[in-house]
Parts: C-alpha cells; structure tokens; sequence
C-alpha cells in the first residue's frame, strides 16, 4: 500500500514538472519583465494573474529558477524582502529579455496552430 | 584565492556555500508563505501544515533543482563516493572478502596477460608495427620454412608490395673470456637494411644500413643488444668504436659501432640476441656458403607492406615469384612456393592452444571472482533492504540510488583492481623462476608490468564491477517496501524472492566452472607428470652432459685423452659419448640421405632424409635406451669391418614393416655409397623434444662418423651437477679449448623439453586450486546466508522435536542439491575443454577417467566442508531465541 501511494506520488510531481516546462519558463520570465522578485513572488504572481487557473506547486519553481539562471536568462541577488527578511531576487538579464520574445512567439504560433486544429476538427 | 573560488563556482564545485543557498531561499519561501496564511487569519498548525503541503517534497525539490546546478555531477560523485568508503568502511567482513575476491581474479589475469603477452601477443618494438608481415617459404609438408640467402635477394628484387623486405638469421658465436675460456652468444645475421625498414634505432652509437655496405667489406662492424652489452660491458657507452673478437671456425675482429635500444630485442616476442651481424662481417666467420649456398635455408624474412598494400595482395605476388624461382631453380627450389602472413596472425600462431588455453582458464577464474562478488552484492543488498527501502520511502530518487550503489562497487573494484595489480606484480617477480631457460644460456625472458598489461587489468576489473555490480543494484533499488520495513523474511523454504534463486545459479555456475578448472587441472598436471615420470628410454641416470665443439685435425685425440681422464675422476661410474645428446639445444640437422638400392619398391624413390647420432658403443646403456632387438656396437665396429647401424622401432616398423631388419642393409650418401648393416633395433626415444610424433632414427658408429661435435655423458653416482667444476676443469687441463659450451644434464634437457608442459601444469593448477578456493567461499557464503534467512524455519522444526541430524539434512540438501547441479553442468564443459587441449597432453586421454573421478571427489569435499560449518551452525540455534527475534 505505502509503496504504491508512493510511487504515484512521485509520478505525479514528476509528470507536473514535464508538462509545465517551457511553459513554465515562459511564465517566469514573463512575470519577471515587470522587475525583480523572490521565488514566492513569482509564484504568487502567476496564481494572482491566472486568477488561480493554474495552480503551481511552490516547490517546483526552484528547479526551474536555477536552470533559467544556469542559462544565463536571470540573474540573482540576496535583499530583504517586505517581511523584512533576506529573500533572493530574480531578474531578467538582456539575454533573458530576448528569450522571453522567442518564448512568446513561439507559444503564439502554437496556440494558433492549435486552435485552428480545433476549428478544423 | 578569489580567483580560486570564482574558478570554484564556475565548475559548480563551490557547493557548500550553494546548498547553504538554496536551504535559505527554500525557507524564505516557508517563511513569507506562513506568515501571509498567518496573517490571513489561520492558526499556525493549520498555517504550517497548509504550507509545507503548496510548497510539495522539500528534499525532491532540493535534489532536482541540484541537479538543475550542472557539474553537479562532480561534486555528486564525491558525496557518493565518500559515502560509498563509509559503507566499506561499515562492513569490514564483505568488504575484505569482496576486495580479496576481486584482488585475486585480478592478481592472477595480470599475471598471465603479462606471461602471454610476453611470450607472444607483445608485438614488435618497431613504429607502425601493423604493416610489418612474415614471409615464408613453403612445401607441402612445412607452412612456415625459412629462406635461402640468394632466394631472399630475388624476392626482394622482384616484388613490389612491400616498403622494404628484410632477412634475419639465427646463429651462435663463441667469445674468448679473459681467462681463454669461451662464451655461447647467439646472434643474428640481417641484411643491412634491417635496421631502416623496420625502423629500429640505437640506443648508443648508430646501426648499419645499406649505404654502409662498401665501407663493411673494410671494416667489419657488429652492433650488440642491451641486454649484452649491460651484462658484458657493465652500460659503458665508450665501448663504442672498440673491437671485440669473436669466434667461430675462425676468429676475427670486429668493431662495434652501436647498441640496440632496450625495447628491441629480436622479431620474436620472446626472444633476446646478443650481437647483430650484417652479412658482410658474417662472412669473416662462416665464409661465402651461408649466403651463396640456394638450398641453405637459413634466413626469416619480413616485410614492411607498401601502402595501400593488403596482405593478400602481397601475398599473391610473393606466391608468383616463388613459382618462377621454382621453375628458375629446379635443384633447389622445386616444389617450393612462398606465402605472407600479418605478424599478429604469426604470434597467435605461435601461442597456439598453450597461450589461449591459459588466457581462457584465466577468464574463468576472473568469472568466479566475479561471481563470487555478484554473491556477496546481492546478499548485501538483502541485508541493506531496509535501508534502501527506508531512502526510497522518503523520496530518494531510484535512478539515484543505482548510480550511488554503482559508486560503491566502483570504489570496491578499484580497491580490488589496486590490490589484484600488487598480487599480480608480485607474481610476476616470480614468472622467470617458472619459465624454464635453456641450459648454458642467459636467461631470455623478463616480464614487465606496463601500460599494456594495467589497461588490460583496468578493463577486466571495470567489465567485472560493471557486469556483476549492476544486477544486483538494480534489484536493490527494487525492494519491497513493507515487508522490507517491517523486517519480515520470509518463512518458507523454497523462498519464492528472486535474489535467492538467482544466488543460487550463481553458485552453481561456479561450481561448473570450478569442475572444468579442476579437471583441466588434473589432465594437465597428469600430462606433465608423464612427461617426468615415464621412462622415455633416456637420461634414466644420473648425466652431466658436456658440450665441445672442436676446430683442428687433433679432435679425436684431445677427445680420446678427455674420455681417459674423465673415466678416472672420483663419482664418476662410466663415461659415453655421442655426436649430440638426446634432446640438445643445437635443435634438428643432423640427417643422413639414405638410399635403398637392394629394395624394388623403394629403389627409384627420392633420397630419404633421417635423422641420425653418431654413437659410442656403450651409449644405450649410459643413456638407459633399451636394446629391443640384435646386438650395441662392439669398439671393433667404431675401427673396422664391415659398416654397421642400429635403428630405431619406428625405422624397422616405416622401411621392414612385418619383417625383421636385423641384417637387412641401407647405403648412405648416394645410391652406391657405403653400405650400412643393420646391427640392432632400439625402443623409440624423443629427439629433438619431448611429446614429438616418433620420427625413423639412425645410430652409426662415433668414431666412423666423426665430427667435430663431441658430447661427452658422464654417468655419475650422486647428483651429477656436483661434478660440474671438476669436469669442467680437467678438460681445460687438457687444452683450454676443450671447455665445454654447455655443462648440463640429460634431466635439465628433459625438464627444458618439456617446459611448456610443466608451465601450463603449473599455472593451470593454482588457477584450479584458486578457482576451488572462491568457489568454496561463494557457496559457503550462500549457506550462510540461507541459514540466517531461516533462523525462524530451523528454531521452529526443532521446536517441534527435529533433532540435530534432520536440520544438517535439510541444509546438506541444498549443499548437495546445488553441488550436484553445478558438477553436472560442469561435466559436459570439461569434456569439451580437455578435448580443446589436447594438444597439450603428453600421453594422456581427454577422457581420463581417473582425473575426472579424482576432481569431482576432491571438490564435493571441499565443497561439503565449506557447506558443513554453516550446517553446524544451523544445529546450534536456540529454537526459543530464533522464534522470538
């Protein structure tokens, strides 16, 4: 039983990463184009303004944060947070800032693309 | 140290201070997240609990986003290897087994690759190697004969498919010591563009090539190997431009103008000369015959291939100019045709069935280490069930936690690969003492621990972890978790887990391996026993055997004198003599055309060669070859009357089938030359080595048949080599000339004869017996570990009223059930694999009875001893104690 409820567990959180990634990315930075933020920021930020369409497990932020960071698209600095407690900021870096416009085109292309599937079906 | 540490960050390997990070930006996000849920209004264990829930599994988080680091990897491989030292560390028993395992499957293939590769697989030290090709004269009856000098030269001027074709010949020289005694060198005679064409170069001074050659016919010159001129000349570079005098009929001067490199030392793997004779410094010695002489075949001959060259194509080109020469040439070389084969086909060729049959018997023994150690991995991770069961329940990545147990048997299979490589240096510091050397010579062969020999050890060892290690990891990582965690085994006998049944195969792949060691052991130390024990119709007594080849017309004197004066030294009983001894180092050549004008069937026929030894009368009896019919040769025979010859069986059963050839009579040289009687017959003996085919034999009177060669067979009443100096002596005494070449015995020949026996017997039985070894530690570590799983199964049968001998029963069972499997399975593979070698044997039979009834006893013993402790122990459980627990 614990195995089993285990493993589905871990499958779960596994398959939520996959399908998010990319659009994941894209979510961050676009969030991030209105200036630095803190990991739970952004995460808020994406559940305010998808008036909580997409729930996001907080966690899986931070995988995704170091890779865009890894990638050279954000940079990061340690301030104090409106809590008065030291958070690590993210921002976009220029290269982010251009990831961001292929990111979005992309994700244009494929929504028409999609939606023209749709009609046609 | 900025620099340093902004190098640090770069490689992702400043990792204390991003784990530090990343701990701190996880909590921020803990921190900011309960106190907005606080601040709207929940209690804080609501808050804590609604938190730690949005945010999901810290440590999964924590890890992916690790791996999210790039370079990780590095410091990953640290963390898992330090852990995987304290796991060892932790237990000491598996890891001490597991390494010494490992250390000695290791230890012993290092030892034989470099024992192999050494006498055979190492190819020359010369650059692109590759291209280098043999060329060989052949006949319907020889694949792989050698050249004549002037066939050598046409082919080289006739053929275009090689950048450059060489000869090399095998000689001997003498050289004078200080004190006027003489020294054995062999030597190798090359054609002056030896050294270019194969790319050899000096280590001091400089070698001849073809532009010397005019200047050679002046100044003969002579360039000496390392390992002679370290020996004789103690390394000293000044040597160089100074003369040194060698001898053969004749004497002469020669200067030396270089030294060999210390990696080149002949075109045979296992091989050394001394010194290196281009032809034209050769002739001072020997005179134009060795190179004028067509049928005097005497010369290797390599190829360097063209580019865009491929041995077949050379090949057919050599095979039409062999033919022309054929034609060009009839008295010599009619019949004759020429083939070209890769030097690496040549050396497999020479490693035959002995190299293989030892590299495949090593690969066994390395399998039952391995196994042995997939054992003690898969008990160990039966063991460890709960712990691994525990990671994974927390969220420990699977693929993980394969990659973690890898690194732990990568630390164990280099902790076994370090100590296999000191078990295998140490062996083979011990290798020249089994390699036998011929007598009267320096030892030839060095074995090296190299480059060649580690990588060879280093891909075994990884190929082992890697195989053996992986199954059981992947099973690990598979386990159970509840009854893992609730520690339950399980009860039954027939377990139906998995890893047990695989344990068991395992086990019983070793013990088959171990049957077919142990068997080809004993066939093989049998074969070799043969050759020592069984009466080979020679060197049955005690023999010092003095070589001396004389130059002048007072030979027969100084020999007769050496004779009177050798008769009368005290210990020695009787004093016979003959051109060569049975078995002697000057290998085959001596053979007598002989004619048989008087038979009508053999009248027309081509001349016969065969081999012969010129005798002195009473030297059936000092050697200990028995008469089987007619009469020895009385001293009338070695004077006067009519000429007369013993035979051999084989001779009387090849030319008088059915017939008795007592009388009968041959004539030697041509078909009206002397006419021989025979006189007596005797038993076969080996002559030029031990294990030949039985080939027709001639024994003629000595003194009628004179040569210069003179061995001289002192029998004597204790161990003959006491008399050595006292031999050796006495015959200087006589004339200084007389000294011996060689001073040996019949029984160090025989022993050198049948070297190859005794080495393969030798390695192969402490292979078997180490093979034996592992495979009794593997199936006692198999009962064990049963016994323990059943703790609970024994304490309740006897608390059920089982007494002792039922519970040794039931384990024995599995002894004997899995012995018994394994022995079966092992059969059909020893038979397979004597077969194989037979090659190898010396008079005994793939299928011998004894040595398979003795094996398979000897290792159910073992076998039974190594499964009787653990059985033991079973009887010694407290059924109360068992049950409880």
């Amino acid at each position: 039983m614990l195995r089993y409820r285990l493993m589905a567990k871990k499958d779960r959180y596994r398959n939520r990463i996959e399908l998010l990634q990319g659009t994941l990315d894209m979510l961050i930075l676009r969030t991030l184009q209105w200036g630095p933020q803190h990991g739970h920021g952004i995460g808020q930020a994406i559940r305010v303004n998808s008036e909580d369409a997409l729930q996001i497990e907080h966690g899986s932020l931070y995988p995704a944060l170091h890779r865009l960071e890894r990638q050279g698209w954000l940079k990061s600095t340690w301030k104090t947070s409106e809590a008065n407690r030291r958070a690590k900021y993210y921002s976009l870096t220029a290269a982010g800032k251009k990831q961001l416009a292929v990111e979005h085109s992309k994700w244009k292309e494929l929504v028409s693309t999609i939606a023209r599937l749709m009609r046609t079906a | 140290v900025r620099l340093i540490q902004s190098m640090l960050k770069r490689f992702g390997l400043n990792h204390e201070s991003k784990e530090q990070e990343l701990e701190e930006e996880i909590n921020a996000h803990i921190a900011i997240e309960l106190n907005q849920r606080l601040e709207a209004g929940s209690n804080q264990r609501e808050a804590e609990l609604e938190t730690r829930r949005a945010f999901g599994n810290i440590s999964l988080v924590k890890e992916v986003t690790r791996e999210m680091w790039g370079g990780a990897t590095l410091e990953r491989l640290a963390k898992d290897l330090k852990f995987g030292f304290r796991v060892l560390a932790r237990n000491k028993i598996f890891t001490i087994v597991a390494v010494l395992s490992l250390a000695l499957g290791i230890g012993a293939n290092t030892a034989i690759f470099s024992l192999v590769d050494g006498l055979w697989f190492r190819p020359m030290a010369v650059p692109k190697s590759d291209q280098i090709v043999r060329i060989f004269s052949t006949t319907a009856q020889e694949r792989e004969g050698l050249f004549s000098f002037p066939d050598y030269l046409d082919l080289t001027k006739q053929t275009s498919a090689f950048n450059g074709v060489v000869a090399c010949g095998r000689r001997g020289v003498r050289m004078p010591r200080h004190d006027g005694t003489l020294q054995l060198l062999t030597v190798n005679v090359v054609s002056t563009n030896f050294f270019s064409v194969l790319g050899v170069r000096a280590a001091f001074g400089r070698l001849f090539t073809p532009s010397d050659e005019a200047a050679m016919w002046q100044q003969p010159v002579v360039v000496l190997g390392y390992r002679f001129w370290k020996r004789n000349f103690g390394g000293n570079p000044n040597v160089i431009g100074t003369q040194i005098e060698l001898k053969r009929d004749k004497g002469s001067l020669f200067t030396i103008i270089g030294i060999l490199r210390k990696d080149f030392r002949e075109i045979d793997t296992a091989e050394d000369r001394d010194v290196w004779f281009p032809p034209q410094s050769w002739i001072r010695l020997a005179g134009q015959g060795d190179f004028q002489d067509r049928g005097f075949r005497w010369f290797d001959v390599l190829g360097r291939l063209a580019p865009n060259r491929t041995v077949r194509s050379a090949r057919a080109q050599v095979q039409t100019i062999a033919s022309r020469l054929a034609t060009d040439w009839p008295a010599a070389d009619a019949g004759r045709g020429a083939t070209v084969i890769s030097d690496l086909n040549y050396r497999l060729g020479q490693a035959g069935t002995n190299g293989l049959l030892l590299m495949a018997i090593v690969l066994l023994v390395v399998l039952v280490c391995s196994v042995n150690v997939a054992n003690l991995l898969l008990a160990r991770s039966a063991v460890r069930g709960k712990e691994i069961a525990i990671r994974l329940a927390v969220g420990a990545d699977r693929l993980r936690l394969v990659r973690q147990l890898m690194t732990e048997n990568f630390v164990l299979g280099m902790a076994g690969l370090a100590a296999g490589l000191l078990i295998g240096l140490g062996i083979i510091a011990m290798l020249p003492s089994l390699v036998i050397q011929p007598p009267g010579f320096e030892p030839l062969l060095q074995f090296q621990f190299d480059e060649r020999v580690f990588v060879f050890s280093l891909g075994v060892s990884i190929v082992t972890i890697f195989l053996f290690g992986l199954a059981p990891s992947l099973r690990s990582s598979h386990v159970d978790l509840v009854p893992a965690l609730k520690d339950e085994t399980s009860l039954s006998m027939g377990s139906p887990q998995r890893g047990l049944r695989l344990r068991h195969w395992l086990v019983i792949a070793q013990v088959s391996i171990s049957t077919t060691l142990l068997i080809a052991t004993g066939v093989l130390v049998h074969s070799y026993l043969n050759t020592r024990l069984e009466d080979i119709g020679i060197g049955r007594h005690n023999l010092l055997l003095a070589y001396i080849s004389w130059s002048g017309d007072q030979g027969p004197v100084l020999y007769r004198q050496a004779i009177q004066r050798i008769r009368d030294l005290p210990g020695v009983q009787e004093v016979g003599f003959a051109t060569r001894a049975p078995l002697s180092l000057s290998g085959e050549g001596m053979v007598q055309r002989v004619y048989f004008p008087e038979r009508l069937n053999l009248r027309n026929e081509a001349p016969i060669e065969i081999d012969y030894n010129s005798i002195s009368s009473n030297f059936l009896t000092v050697m200990g070859t028995a008469l089987l019919r007619g009469r020895q040769f009385t001293e009338v025979d070695q004077a006067k009357g009519a000429p007369v010859a013993l035979i051999n069986a084989r001779m009387a059963q090849v030319f008088w089938p059915g017939e008795d050839p007592i009388n009968k009579s041959f004539r030697l040289g041509g078909p009206s030359g002397p006419e021989y009687h025979i006189v007596g017959v005797v038993q076969n003996t080996p002559i030029n080595s031990i294990g030949e085919a039985p080939k027709p034999y001639l024994y003629l009177p000595y003194w009628r048949n004179f040569t210069q060669e003179f061995t001289m067979m002192v029998r004597t009443k204790q161990d003959p080599l006491s008399l050595h100096d006292m031999v050796r002596h006495t015959l200087i005494s006589i004339d200084p000339r007389l000294d011996p070449l060689i001073i040996t015995t019949e029984n160090q020949l025989i022993r050198y004869s049948a070297a190859r026996y005794q080495i393969t017997a030798e390695l192969v039985s402490a292979l078997g017996i180490l093979g034996l070894i592992l495979t009794a530690v593997g199936l006692y570590g198999v009962i064990s570990y049963g016994v323990v799983q059943r703790r609970r199964e024994i304490g309740l049968r006897m608390a059920l009223g089982a007494d002792r001998p039922e519970i040794l029963t039931l384990v024995f069972k599995e002894v004997i059930i899995l012995g018994g499997i394994g022995m079966l399975l092992g059969l059909p593979m020893s038979i397979a694999g004597t077969h194989l070698a037979s090659a190898l044997l010396y008079d005994v039979s793939p299928w011998d009875i004894s040595t398979f009834i003795g094996s398979t006893c000897l290792l159910s013993a073992v076998l039974l001893l190594a499964g009787f402790i653990p059985a033991r122990r079973a009887t010694r459980i407290e059924p109360m104690l068992a049950l409880r627990t």
